[in-house]
């Protein structure tokens, strides 16, 4: 839907008066930000986090922390 | 319960089948003093898909705002700002009022009490508690002040409030600013007022094993705006917009998914106030009986969350000390706690620079030698406590064996 909208007035954004500045429609529906969060597979989160729940150990460096740590260590390089 | 508690039920009442001496563990697993609450797991759920559908993970979204709201509400107060964790909202509070120099507070306390302070290059002055109360004496906090005195943190043990009428008198007389670690009080009273609103502030803490739990968390409470305003800004880097910044500020925000947690657990609160609650009765009911132990009360005229077991057992009455009873029931898989031994004051780093603080707190002396804590919540069932119950019982009535096994091979 969004998208929609971005087509029908990007094209026209060819006047002076068109930009939103200059009292023109914006050209997006919402705000669009610098950067906004990559989830990656949602699926994947939502098992392993059932199963912190399951085990109820949130915090105080549990098996995710523990795993985090050593995938970032090996993404980084270390043997 | 299991055949394997059905059994420990059936035999702990006899001698060999302590697992200290020689018979098996009453539980399978092992039991810890407090383990999450965690509420209704389809309601997490709905919201932790609401936020990833919103791609708005932090930064004070939808569900910080919200819990923020039933936070003060539940606490009756204007203003509740949630952080990542309540060391961090107990030194950003601290850093709001400006203390500096010396600041009194107890030694009986989780450390974090103390480090809030050291971390920021005060000095935590420790100062004796009430034996019966576990909280702050207001006389002898009167007795510690010092030209260098800016503060008092008293802390509200067990849910049950340090003084603050005694405590605000003596701030009064002195020109001295409040803050109340009540990390352990949410949902708490003192004289029919609820916890929260005493002091300059008040920092509760929603950690994985507190009564309400957002993962980790902590907020600072309070009523006066400006310091509200001042806090929000500590907590964002100082940010008073995209482009400006007023404070040196920190990162102490709580994120959407802790706050989803948060707002799922509290809405579980009466449900664990009564489980709590329940525990302690059966607690009481199997304890209170026996030489020397004491079981620690909560004024049924108050609010209270129930959310700790806390034994007292005197040396002087009780057939096996604290320690004996420790050693007896982690044979059993029960992990009992010694909260909070040897005292902050004991500490390496505090023994290091305060090495005669022990001199002024006669008090928490004893009582880090007496307290522990007991397994509760919502994993441990009535049968389970009974069980529990039975082998202190059963561990008394043997206790010269008991005693002559550790003094031969003592715990490990």
């Amino acid at each position: 839907m969004a998208m929609a909208v971005e087509c029908n007035q990007s094209p026209g954004k060819i006047e002076i008066a068109d930009p939103a500045i200059f009292g023109g429609a914006p050209a997006f529906e919402t705000a669009l930000h610098v950067g906004r969060p990559n989830l990656g597979n949602r699926q994947k989160f939502l098992e392993r986090l059932n199963d912190i729940l399951d085990r109820r150990w949130p915090t105080n460096v549990g098996r995710y922390v523990r795993e985090f740590e050593q995938r970032i260590a090996e993404f980084l390089g270390a043997v | 319960m299991s055949k394997f508690e059905q059994i420990s039920a059936q035999t702990k009442t006899e001698r060999d089948a302590l697992a200290i001496l020689g018979g098996n563990p009453a539980f399978e697993d092992l039991l810890h003093v407090g383990r999450p609450n965690i509420g209704n797991r389809h309601i997490f759920a709905e919201r932790l898909g609401d936020i990833l559908d919103r791609r708005c993970l932090t930064n004070g979204g939808r569900y910080v705002s919200e819990f923020e709201q039933r936070i003060a509400n539940v606490a009756g107060v204007k203003h509740c700002i949630v952080m990542c964790n309540a060391t961090i909202a107990l030194q950003i509070a601290i850093r709001a009022l400006e203390l500096s120099g010396e600041v009194i507070a107890p030694s009986f306390t989780f450390i974090a009490t103390a480090h809030a302070l050291q971390w920021q290059g005060i000095t935590p002055v420790f100062c004796d508690i009430d034996p019966q109360t576990h909280t702050l004496d207001p006389i002898r906090v009167e007795q510690m002040i010092t030209p260098r005195t800016t503060g008092i943190i008293g802390v509200h043990i067990w849910g049950r409030a340090c003084d603050p009428h005694a405590i605000e008198l003596v701030a009064r007389r002195h020109g001295l600013k409040v803050i109340y670690d009540a990390a352990q009080a949410l949902g708490c009273s003192h004289q029919g007022r609820k916890i929260g609103g005493f002091g300059d502030c008040e920092v509760f803490s929603f950690h994985a094993t507190k009564f309400i739990n957002s993962f980790e968390g902590g907020a600072v409470v309070l009523n006066n705006d400006v310091l509200a305003d001042k806090l929000r800004l500590l907590r964002n880097f100082g940010f008073a917009n995209p482009d400006e910044v007023t404070h040196v500020g920190t990162n102490a925000k709580m994120t959407e998914v802790c706050a989803a947690m948060g707002l799922t657990s509290l809405e579980a609160m009466a449900e664990i106030v009564a489980v709590n609650r329940r525990n302690w009765e059966i607690y009481r009911e199997g304890l209170i009986t026996l030489p020397g132990i004491s079981l620690i009360e909560y004024d049924p005229a108050e609010e209270n969350n129930y959310h700790y077991i806390v034994v007292q057992v005197d040396p002087e009455t009780a057939p096996l000390n604290r320690d004996e009873l420790l050693a007896v029931l982690k044979k059993e898989n029960v992990l009992a706690r010694r909260y909070f031994w040897p005292g902050c004051h004991r500490m390496g780093p505090y023994n290091a620079l305060y090495p005669r603080a022990h001199l002024f707190l006669p008090q928490t002396e004893l009582l880090t030698e007496q307290v522990m804590n007991l397994p509760t919540g919502q994993e441990i069932t009535p049968e389970r406590i009974r069980i529990i119950c039975k082998i202190i019982q059963t561990a008394f009535a043997n206790a010269r064996d008991i005693r002559k096994l550790l003094e031969e091979k003592p715990a490990a």
